[in-house]
């Protein structure tokens, strides 16, 4: 008979299964079954996060041509914006920034659907928190998913426009997956983090708002890293978002992301993971308190 | 009337495997006072500490003991505020105990007052899946049990709709419906038998029976004295959190209602 602390578990004979369940401590849940848990209801997080999407759209005429029109009019309005501010002058240089500010939005705006729903995941999914017992983690982890489905189309649209620009495609390309990892780690860390938090204190939703704010405009979204001066880019150290992205402008000016950019992104990953997936697992069995 | 622990008291049992036992159990919720808005910067600073200071510990259980045997029905009364849903949600663990012990032998499937935290912005049919797989229900089974609830919950071409489409009956149905299907070896149903017409209701009664037959093991809460004599093998009384009694149905909703009788008549003393 397998015993399962103070989660909810599936086995292959389910009346072998025997659940106790003790007061609350704030402890890390044993970590390779919580683990897979979650990986056993993987199904959840696709099928939830394809739900909501589809939600959000079903009573819209465009329906899901929107998951690329989204994008494609984001683009567009930048691409104006760019060439009013430019005066009608394209130069040498434009199609680099433009390729480079069409794709820093697009990945930016993966890091702020996990952050902004992450957030509120576990507060907003409270129907289902109270009503059943599964890994709460999951709840974050299907807003990080949800960010990555939203990136799929505004890839497919941001590939056309780099081919269109003739931007060139570099070895670097070959990095790509790994900095996608690693930015989903971190934003997987941030969405952990910032979802605890919400629960004990909901002020920590309005306040998301001006940290996402903040993060667009000291991250190089809009901007080539080369704009900033050095001691600016040596503060930059400071801002967990900055080595992914130096490194992804890297890939798309055609070349190659640093060491120290890999290095500084994995270490970012790594603390927020660490720090936000342990506070949340060892206070997860107290949310349904709070919610 | 006598306050007593049933898993020691119930010697019927002893000899039945347990598949819940409920060691003097105490839950608590912590609430906290809503701020206020204000126009006043004053009386906004005076409303902002007292929110923060607010905090405090309600006391839904106390030391509630009860042991349910493999294949029995245990049905649970109180008034509004007893603590019947919290004892619901702690043995499903969905709320940790602050004091005490569960121990839960089995596959769980709680059927509780909101449902089964239906999004209501979604599709029948999305709610279906996406309860089943959080309950960690096998991927490949999904589609079969979608077609199966539906067809209890006669949703028909509404399967399809956003929920927030759904009379509230039909919301009912679909929760009973799901929770039941997904064949669990302990239910734990939650004033799900109130809501549908007579038809449904009979269709409830008889899932019920199938499941009781079948030696699932439920813990019901339930207003309808009726149906719990009909299926409960025992029941319990709780009243502020604390067990009242606990006995054959009989017995108890006799006392139950002589309870609320006299509380009712004091009432009336009250008002006079």
């Amino acid at each position: 008979m397998s015993t399962i602390e103070a989660g909810a578990s599936r086995s292959v004979d389910p009346a072998a299964v025997e659940y106790v369940f003790e007061p609350h401590a704030v402890e890390l849940p044993p970590i390779k079954p919580y683990l897979q848990e979650l990986w056993d209801r993987r199904r959840f997080v696709k099928a939830s996060a394809r739900a909501e999407i589809q939600g959000k759209r079903s009573s819209t005429i465009a329906g899901q041509f929107w998951a690329v029109l989204d994008p494609l009019f984001t683009a567009a309005i930048y691409f104006f914006l760019i060439q009013i501010l430019r005066g009608g002058q394209g130069g040498r240089g434009s199609s680099y920034q433009m390729t480079l500010l069409i794709s820093g939005i697009f990945l930016f705006q993966f890091t702020r659907t996990s952050l902004n729903e992450g957030a509120r995941s576990v507060v907003g999914g409270r129907g289902l928190l109270l009503n059943s017992a599964f890994p709460r983690a999951l709840l974050p982890i299907t807003s990080v998913y949800k960010g990555l489905l939203e990136l799929a189309p505004a890839g497919a649209v941001y590939l056309v426009i780099h081919i269109a620009f003739g931007r060139p495609i570099g070895s670097g390309i070959a990095f790509l997956p790994l900095l996608l990892v690693l930015h989903t780690a971190l934003n997987l860390g941030l969405a952990l983090l910032f979802a605890a938090l919400t629960v004990f204190m909901r002020d920590v939703t309005q306040l998301m708002q001006y940290l996402l704010r903040v993060l667009f405009f000291v991250t190089p979204v809009l901007y080539p890293v080369s704009f900033l001066p050095p001691a600016v880019r040596t503060g930059m150290a400071f801002n967990p978002l900055f080595p992914v992205f130096v490194a992804y402008q890297a890939v798309i000016g055609g070349g190659v992301p640093t060491n120290l950019q890999l290095v500084g992104a994995l270490f970012w990953a790594a603390v927020f993971l660490v720090v936000g997936g342990g506070l949340f697992l060892s206070h997860e069995r107290a949310f349904a308190l709070h919610v | 009337m006598n306050e007593l622990s049933p898993s020691t008291s119930d010697r019927d049992v002893a000899a039945e495997p347990v598949a819940i036992s409920v060691e003097n159990v105490s839950a608590s919720y912590q609430v906290r006072k809503e701020v206020r808005l204000t126009t006043s910067l004053r009386a906004g600073f005076r409303n902002m500490l007292e929110g923060a200071s607010s905090a405090r510990l309600i006391p839904a259980l106390r030391g509630v003991s009860v042991t349910v045997p493999k294949g029995s029905v245990l049905g649970v009364l109180g008034r509004n505020g007893a603590g019947k849903s919290t004892l619901l949600r702690v043995i499903a663990g969905i709320i940790p105990p602050a004091e005490g012990r569960v121990v839960v032998r089995g596959e769980i499937s709680a059927l509780l007052s909101a449902g089964i935290g239906f999004n209501r912005q979604l599709t029948g049919r999305s709610n279906i899946e996406l309860g089943a797989l959080a309950m960690g229900f096998p991927d490949e089974r999904v589609n079969e049990l979608t077609d199966s609830v539906a067809e209890f919950a006669q949703l028909g071409e509404y399967l399809d709709f956003p929920m927030r489409t759904y009379s509230t009956g039909m919301s009912t149905r679909l929760g009973f419906a799901l929770a039941t299907h997904l064949d669990p070896e302990v239910l734990l149903v939650d004033e799900a038998l109130a809501g549908g017409d007579s038809k449904f209701k009979q269709r409830v009664a008889e899932k019920m029976d199938e499941l009781c037959s079948s030696g699932r093991t439920i813990v019901v809460v339930t207003h309808a004295m009726r149906q719990l004599k009909m299926m409960a093998s025992k029941c319990l009384w709780l009243h502020q959190g604390k067990v009242i009694d606990y006995g054959t149905p009989e017995e108890v909703i006799k006392q139950y209602l002589r309870f609320c009788r006299l509380e009712a008549s004091s009432e009336d003393l009250d008002e006079e």
